[in-house]
């Protein structure tokens, strides 16, 4: 029941979502909503503070905080007046009356574009009402929606990363989200509420988690893996961060160790502030697969000085997943499968992960789709693709490799080739390609949406995907005729409908013209 | 953390200094306004997320939007968003044959005092373009509602002259598409007004260009509650007529009313009147006849309706009257432009909220206890198997409408029982 929920939260966010982007003061109100006890505070006009809170409650908050609702997110309703004379005053008592009628543990006062534009010294009314309020009180300073975030960033940066770790997993990517409105209000909390301990713990480290819209990943399992085996080697899990309480912020320089997964500016605050040492780990590039997981524990337990007893943990849990991997193993050994993605830097491990799982990759369709709608220039689309493909060839299977084929000209391919299984995850519209496939006659599988994510750390979700994949070989593929699929789509775009190419057209030119300021024809 | 506490201990009553709005701001009306309408580009001239959040709520409105964003920085802060809005127009709008561009400027532009107008205006090419102060400190959701309608008067065009001898024709101005069932209410009153052989001419907002700009070949303007200047603007400009409802028809009685009403005012013979609204009202009462046993069911249950005033207005009359529930807090979530606080609705409800904060509705449903509350997505976190919500009114986000079942109008009054009755 509650996964249907999620799909249909997805479902409406996308529809929604279409040809628009949010702001980084939205991104700062979806922070705090995975705090608990926190109540984001707008200075701003009300018709800001309308529409969040009409968005599905994020993943986070369902899934680790187990709420089904989004926060009320109360503003001072800023109006002409506030504009000419200044909104301090009100702003002070709005603090004041949150924290009366609300009782929070934490009022997490956000500002707007107006507040922003005229100036209002929101450090100085927040500390002038601090000693007034028995809630705690942070400010996000940047996150007026007109303050730029990385998404205005060149796109083509992006491709040196991919290749860059595809060579060495442990390069860093230098494309980040540092300015995201979400990290924007993860460092405000953690520079205004972390607290000086009174004595560290031994053998500690906070987890710092992601996956705001991630409605269809497991992100309480991954977690709970995490704690599991780290308490068997040894260290305690001391804060993991978002989905937590206030206290668990205050207290998160009682730890020894961060791993920061988003925000190296935030780990180094606390390194800076606490002496906390981190390892900084975006967009999950160096803990990909088994043999990636086996590297996390191990990272972290030589920090502790625990690596012997890391190394018997892990091998323990590595035997014990080949166990539960042998029946699956034999049930999918030798099938022919065709994989199709949006070359991540996951995309090599993940090859390698199917093979290990007895597979046969004999087809290989790279999309790039997505990378050219955010903006990547043909030019260095080329480039990724001709560095790309020498990765492929480590692998095993020596698959035959096509790029950016139209829907219908890929079905007709794989037919001809004769593959028992799609295995799909170009990022967009997974569903929608499964669905196209099995209309085709092509079994298909995206373990994306079906709880798979080769960006998480888990040695569990290998298992999971290794029987969702024998479960799919082994399930009937009935004939279809989708309703779904009687619509005109345009053939290098699909899904978008015909009728929507010109609006999906004009909108990217916006983002690459006007929001990127890329030279392009009108 | 308190969910419910007694707000009014807190808040001093004559200045709250926060609210949790149950309505959007100026952009948000107008965009509602203007969005829907085929063969207009709406241009928000804004940064992103002032489009993002007005298109995410028409789009799940059923609406299909025609709006984008001039995607404005912090250097246009600094330097002026002129640029970008230039950019933008020249993009959407240079390989299309016909331009009709609507620019809604939000806050940022709005302070920082930008030349919107300038640089519409030395766009290499022709265009029409309608261009409004939006603003989010500016004003509320009636208010952009009310000023963009009045501003569409702008594109209509002059009657057609020597029309004469057909049926008398109306625009209905201020029914919204985009709340629930919108298009098929829009069908029905066109219905019903068609059954004394009045045709409707165009609905506001309008569908399209086209139907906008035959907007004055109208014999009368009908307005509910919503675009009193735009009717106001056109009896000056072409002599439209207009009689001003502030309240939507739900029911047997308020359908008949209207329709009486503006049988009367256009001259239709009342006999006619009589026996077709008579007519009708039998065969929904035959209909409703299959349902006859459950409607002491409904006699004294405790409703509460949230909604925007015309609609509030007219549903709680017809739970009250009509079907005898007990009106226990009626929400009054926004209004058009210039409405203050008057429902005339006292007698039948004794808590009448005015655009109050969420949590005010919020407190007023706890002490009062409803059974059914009709509203929006808003008071889903308040409802529950014992408290069943129908979704009736803006923003209704999480259901979807594709069958032509209205709730106003004669026929209207099988939907909303059928659908009380199975929700309770």
């Amino acid at each position: 029941m509650k996964r249907i929920y999620e799909e249909i939260c997805t479902a409406r966010l996308s529809h929604a979502c279409r040809f628009s982007l949010d702001c980084k003061m939205f991104g700062a109100y979806c922070y705090l909503s995975e705090i608990r006890g926190a109540v984001p505070l707008l200075h701003g006009p009300l018709g800001c503070a309308f529409f969040p809170k009409l968005v599905p409650p994020d993943a986070i908050r369902m899934q680790l905080l187990g709420l089904d609702q989004p926060p009320p997110f109360p503003c001072t309703d800023m109006d002409e007046r506030d504009v000419i004379y200044g909104g301090a005053e009100k702003l002070a008592r709005a603090i004041i009356e949150v924290d009366r009628y609300y009782r929070p543990e934490l009022i997490g006062v956000i500002i707007s574009c107006p507040a922003a534009i005229i100036g209002d010294d929101i450090i100085d009314i927040v500390n002038s009402v601090r000693d007034r309020i028995d809630a705690d009180v942070i400010y996000t300073p940047s996150s007026a929606g007109f303050a730029d975030d990385e998404r205005t960033d060149d796109f083509n940066r992006h491709a040196d990363d991919l290749i860059n770790i595809w060579k060495n997993p442990d390069e860093k990517p230098q494309w980040g989200i540092e300015k995201c409105g979400r990290l924007d209000t993860l460092y405000s909390l953690i520079e205004q509420l972390v607290e000086e301990p009174d004595k560290r713990m031994e053998n500690a480290i906070n987890i710092d988690t992601y996956g705001r819209f991630h409605y269809f990943e497991d992100l309480a399992g991954e977690l709970k893996e995490i704690k599991t085996i780290l308490e068997k080697i040894g260290v305690r899990v001391n804060t993991v961060f978002p989905g937590c309480s206030v206290g668990e912020i205050k207290g998160m320089a009682r730890a020894k160790l961060n791993f920061m997964r988003r925000s190296e500016r935030s780990a180094k605050f606390l390194k800076e502030k606490f002496g906390i040492d981190y390892i900084f780990d975006i967009f999950g590039t160096r803990y990909i697969g088994l043999n990636g997981a086996k590297r996390f524990y191990l990272d972290i337990a030589q920090r502790f000085g625990l690596e012997k007893q890391a190394e018997a943990v892990v091998r323990e849990r590595e035997r014990s997943v080949q166990t539960e991997l042998k029946e699956i193993k034999k049930e999918i050994k030798g099938k022919k499968i065709a994989y199709i993605c949006t070359p991540l830097y996951t995309s090599p491990e993940f090859m390698k992960l199917l093979e290990m799982l007895g597979l046969n990759i004999r087809v290989l369709c790279i999309n790039t789709g997505w990378w050219r709608r955010w903006g990547m220039s043909e030019k260095t689309v080329k480039r990724l693709l001709d560095e790309f493909r020498p990765k492929v060839g480590d692998i095993g299977s020596d698959p035959e490799i096509y790029a950016d084929l139209t829907i219908e000209d890929e079905v007709e391919m794989l037919k001809e080739k004769g593959v028992d299984l799609v295995i799909g995850d170009v990022l967009v519209s997974d569903a929608s390609r499964t669905m196209f496939y099995e209309n085709q006659g092509l079994r298909s599988l995206n373990p994306h949406c079906m709880g798979y994510s080769s960006f998480r750390i888990s040695f569990s979700q290998i298992i999971r995907l290794g029987r969702m994949i024998a479960d799919r070989l082994h399930s009937p593929l009935p004939e279809r005729d989708l309703i779904y699929l009687r619509y005109q789509y345009h053939p290098g775009r699909y899904p978008t409908l015909l009728s929507d190419v010109s609006d999906e057209l004009r909108w990217e030119k916006i983002m690459k013209k006007v929001w990127r300021d890329k030279a392009c024809s009108v | 953390m308190n969910s419910i506490s007694d707000v009014s201990d807190v808040k001093n009553n004559n200045a709250p200094h926060f609210i949790d709005p149950v309505q959007g701001d100026r952009m948000l009306g107008a965009f509602r306004a203007a969005c829907g309408i085929r063969g207009a580009l709406v241009l928000v001239h804004a940064p992103v997320g002032c489009h993002w959040g007005v298109n995410y709520m028409e789009r799940l409105s059923s609406i299909r939007t025609s709006g984008t964003v001039s995607a404005l920085r912090e250097r246009s802060v600094v330097f002026g968003g002129e640029d970008s809005l230039r950019k933008t127009i020249e993009i959407i709008l240079k390989n299309r044959k016909k331009r009709y561009l609507i620019l809604l400027a939000g806050s940022v532009p709005s302070i920082i005092g930008e030349d919107w107008q300038g640089v519409i205006d030395s766009v290499g090419f022709d265009f029409h373009s309608i261009a409004l102060d939006c603003g989010g400190y500016l004003g509320k959701m009636g208010e952009g509602y009310d000023a963009c309608l009045c501003e569409l008067s702008q594109w209509m065009d002059d009657p057609a002259a020597g029309r004469s001898g057909s049926a008398p024709k109306v625009n209905l101005i201020g029914l919204q598409r985009d709340i629930a069932r919108g298009e098929a209410d829009i069908k029905e009153i066109r219905r019903a007004l068609g059954l004394i052989g009045i045709g409707v001419h165009s609905v506001f907002p309008p569908a399209s260009i086209k139907e906008l700009k035959k907007a004055p070949e109208a014999d009368l303007n009908i307005v509910f509650g919503y675009g009193r200047d735009l009717a106001i603007r056109m009896e000056q400009k072409w002599g439209v007529p207009s009689v001003v409802f502030m309240e939507y028809p739900y029911g047997l009685a308020g359908t008949r009313d209207l329709v009486r009403s503006i049988g009367e005012r256009l001259g239709v013979d009342s006999g006619l009147m009589k026996k077709r609204i008579q007519g009708e009202e039998k065969r929904m009462l035959d209909i409703i006849k299959r349902a006859h046993l459950y409607l002491p069911a409904l006699y004294g249950l405790p409703a509460a309706v949230s909604a925007d005033l015309p609609q509030a207005i007219g549903l709680a009359r017809f739970l009250s009257t009509e079907l005898g529930m007990d009106m226990r807090g009626i929400h009054i979530v926004s209004s058009p432009g210039r409405v203050q606080g008057e429902t005339g609705l006292e007698h039948i409800c004794p808590d009448i909220l005015f655009d109050a904060s969420w949590e005010e509705f919020e407190s007023l449903v706890e002490r009062t206890d409803p059974g059914l509350i009709l509203g929006s997505d808003l008071e889903r976190r308040i409802c529950n198997r014992e408290r069943p919500l129908i979704l009736i009114s803006y923003p209704t986000m999480t259901r979807i409408t594709l069958t032509a079942h209205p709730y106003m109008g004669f026929r209207g009054v099988l939907t909303l029982i059928e659908e009380i009755v199975n929700n309770v």
